[in-house]
């Protein structure tokens, strides 16, 4: 308890400061929430087009597919609004700029993954929570299970990208390849996990875990077995817990630097 | 963990060895670079050992790659070290680097911790939740902050619309926030300008002396050594060259005064072993007196004798060249120290 409420307290006014310093830039908002809306929704558009002609792919249907592209876009959302700074990890700490994060007596994890909110993650949220409102898939009965898919996918994003980026630790500026890497999450997490079998299905439910991101939650909210949601649960534990220990295992060769810098 | 002695910072033989890759120059060595990992072994710290006494105001001296700014780091939990122990406010700073967040203060002039965007009252608010500050305590403490670092009409501007002085005064008011015992400035005067530079020095030195808390600061700047600390470290090359009082270095190094004289007649001739013309204009004589061969009292009489003085003014150089000396005397010694 004692611990618990400052904590709190703490990441309420980060992000509130966060978000002050995401809205303090208004036109850059707009446009990147906006576009990222009309972005999602171009993408979105092959689907209703395709299910148009063909009923079904393997059993999957286009209220299936809105609910695939929400639980996704949605903990996407959730990932670069709340943790936007593991988008930058890589060039923070190749340039030696967690130095004034790990003179705060605070995890210096935390405050790094919650330095920034990504403007356009406000899209993706509008997108995904639309896109799950109107698949006429999710009733009020689901509602808890889609928000339990959502946070465990948008932990997901949040663990894989901050391994992807703390690969930096060892191998210098890689930022672009981890934007790579989770480019590549979202792409297949948003094709029927139907699609997918053998050697590759096994990869996306562990190197790019895809599966747990948007196939999964899928099979959850359809089916509503509790081994699904255990499966999940477990899975997201444990790419948190790798999140961890890779960036505590790289801070200890962080090798600061001296590069002029400012807390954007 | 905790020491029980009056020192504030303990450090014995601090080693920090960095692994840097190495490149040959040119677009070939760039390519060659692609399919080769040759590194090899920077000593940053050669087992430096030194002790800061609570309250104190110490300057860290030295060129660039002397090993400051690793030394701070290491202080300040930031870096781990190769070797060697260190203790500040009786935490071992890289395993205990979040208790001793709570008790120091560190200003990176080459970094902010202010939010760009916005005023640097709402990074002040955030930090108050950081440091689990009372809100009561927190309001009074930045009330008493932004009147005595002035900074109350910069409040309302986002840190991007401040002037390098400025947003230098609320980095230093964030740092403080929550009464640090100690407070690490790592070249908290870089690119300031004089009168910049003059306030933000009055600024830690007052702040020390009313907090009563130590300060450890890291310059290329002498000025800033003058005017805030008590006591001087030199390092190069990640050993220590020196460590004294201010006052005594000056007295120490100073092997060379500046003596204007202002005469009644036109010129003056002053030929005295170790005495050199600086600069020679009617009625107004500046020479340089090495007082190893001649002291400052026998160049007065002689410039007595051969003239009659309206004014006489005796000056020491600046301390860069005081610092200076201390690298030549460094270089003779040990010529791989030279910087």
């Amino acid at each position: 308890m004692n611990t618990f409420v400052p904590s709190l307290k703490y990441l309420g006014a980060l992000f509130v400061t966060n978000l002050k310093a995401t809205l303090a830039l208004r036109v850059a908002f707009w446009l990147q929430a906006g576009l990222m809306v009309v972005n999602n929704l171009v993408f979105f558009t092959i689907w209703p087009i395709f299910f148009n002609r063909y009923d079904s792919v393997n059993g999957w249907k286009l209220g299936h597919m809105a609910v695939l592209y929400g639980v996704s876009c949605t903990a996407f959302g959730v990932w670069v609004v709340v943790a936007g700074g593991v988008r930058d990890m890589a060039q923070l700490i190749s340039d030696g700029d967690l130095d004034t994060y790990l003179t705060l007596p605070k995890n210096p994890l935390v405050r790094t993954v919650a330095s920034r909110m990504q403007g356009s993650g406000w899209g993706d949220l509008i997108t995904g929570i639309g896109l799950l409102s109107f698949s006429g898939v999710i009733g009020a009965w689901e509602v808890p299970l889609v928000i339990l898919c959502v946070a465990c996918a948008s932990l997901i994003y949040t663990s894989t990208g901050i391994i992807a980026q703390s690969v930096a630790f060892w191998a210098g500026p890689i930022g672009s390849l981890a934007r790579q890497f989770t480019e590549f999450l979202i792409s297949f997490s948003v094709y029927p996990g139907s699609m997918f079998s053998g050697v590759v299905k096994v990869i996306l439910f562990t190197i790019v875990p895809a599966g747990f991101i948007s196939h999964l939650p899928l099979e959850l909210i359809a089916n509503k077995r509790w081994e699904m949601g255990a499966a999940l649960v477990g899975a997201t534990t444990v790419y948190c817990l790798l999140a961890i220990w890779v960036f505590s295992a790289g801070l200890r060769r962080y090798e600061s630097g001296n590069r002029f810098g400012v807390q954007a | 963990m905790k020491k029980n002695n009056d020192n504030a910072v303990s450090v014995t033989n601090l080693t920090k060895t960095f692994i840097v890759r190495e490149r040959e120059p040119g677009f070939l060595g760039a390519v060659k670079g692609l399919f080769s990992a040759k590194t090899r072994e920077v000593r940053a710290l050669e087992g430096i050992s030194l002790d800061i006494k609570q309250g104190e105001r110490v300057a860290f001296v030295g060129p660039n790659g002397a090993g400051k700014s690793t030394t701070i780091k290491i202080l300040t939990g930031i870096l781990h070290p190769t070797a060697g122990e260190a203790n500040v406010l009786g935490f071992v700073p890289w395993k205990d680097r979040t208790k001793l967040g709570y008790h120091i203060g560190t200003v990176f002039g080459q970094r902010s911790q202010l939010w760009y965007h916005l005023p640097a009252g709402d990074t002040f608010d955030l930090l108050s939740k950081v440091y689990e500050l009372d809100p009561e305590v927190y309001r009074k403490r930045r009330a008493e902050l932004v009147e005595a670092f002035d900074i109350g009409d910069l409040l309302g501007r986002a840190v991007r619309q401040l002037s390098l002085g400025q947003r230098m005064r609320c980095e230093l008011v964030a740092s403080l926030l929550h009464r640090p015992h100690m407070l690490f400035l790592d070249e908290p005067t870089i690119g300031l300008d004089v009168t910049a530079k003059a306030i933000i020095r009055d600024l830690v030195r007052d702040t020390s002396l009313r907090d009563g808390s130590t300060v450890l600061l890291t310059s290329h700047d002498t000025g800033d050594m003058e005017r805030v600390c008590d006591r001087v470290i030199v390092i190069n090359h990640g050993r220590l060259l020196l460590d004294k009082p201010v006052g005594e270095l000056r007295r120490g190094y100073i092997r060379r005064k500046m003596v204007t004289l202002a005469t009644v007649e036109e010129k003056i001739d002053l030929t005295l072993p170790g005495v050199e013309v600086i600069e020679s204009k009617p009625y107004r004589t500046v020479v340089e007196v090495d007082v190893t061969v001649t002291p400052v009292e026998a160049v007065m009489q002689a410039a007595m004798k051969a003239s009659r003085l309206h004014d006489i003014t005796v000056e020491d150089p600046p301390m860069e060249e005081i610092i200076k000396t201390i690298y030549a005397e460094a270089r003779e010694k040990e010529p791989a120290l030279a910087p």
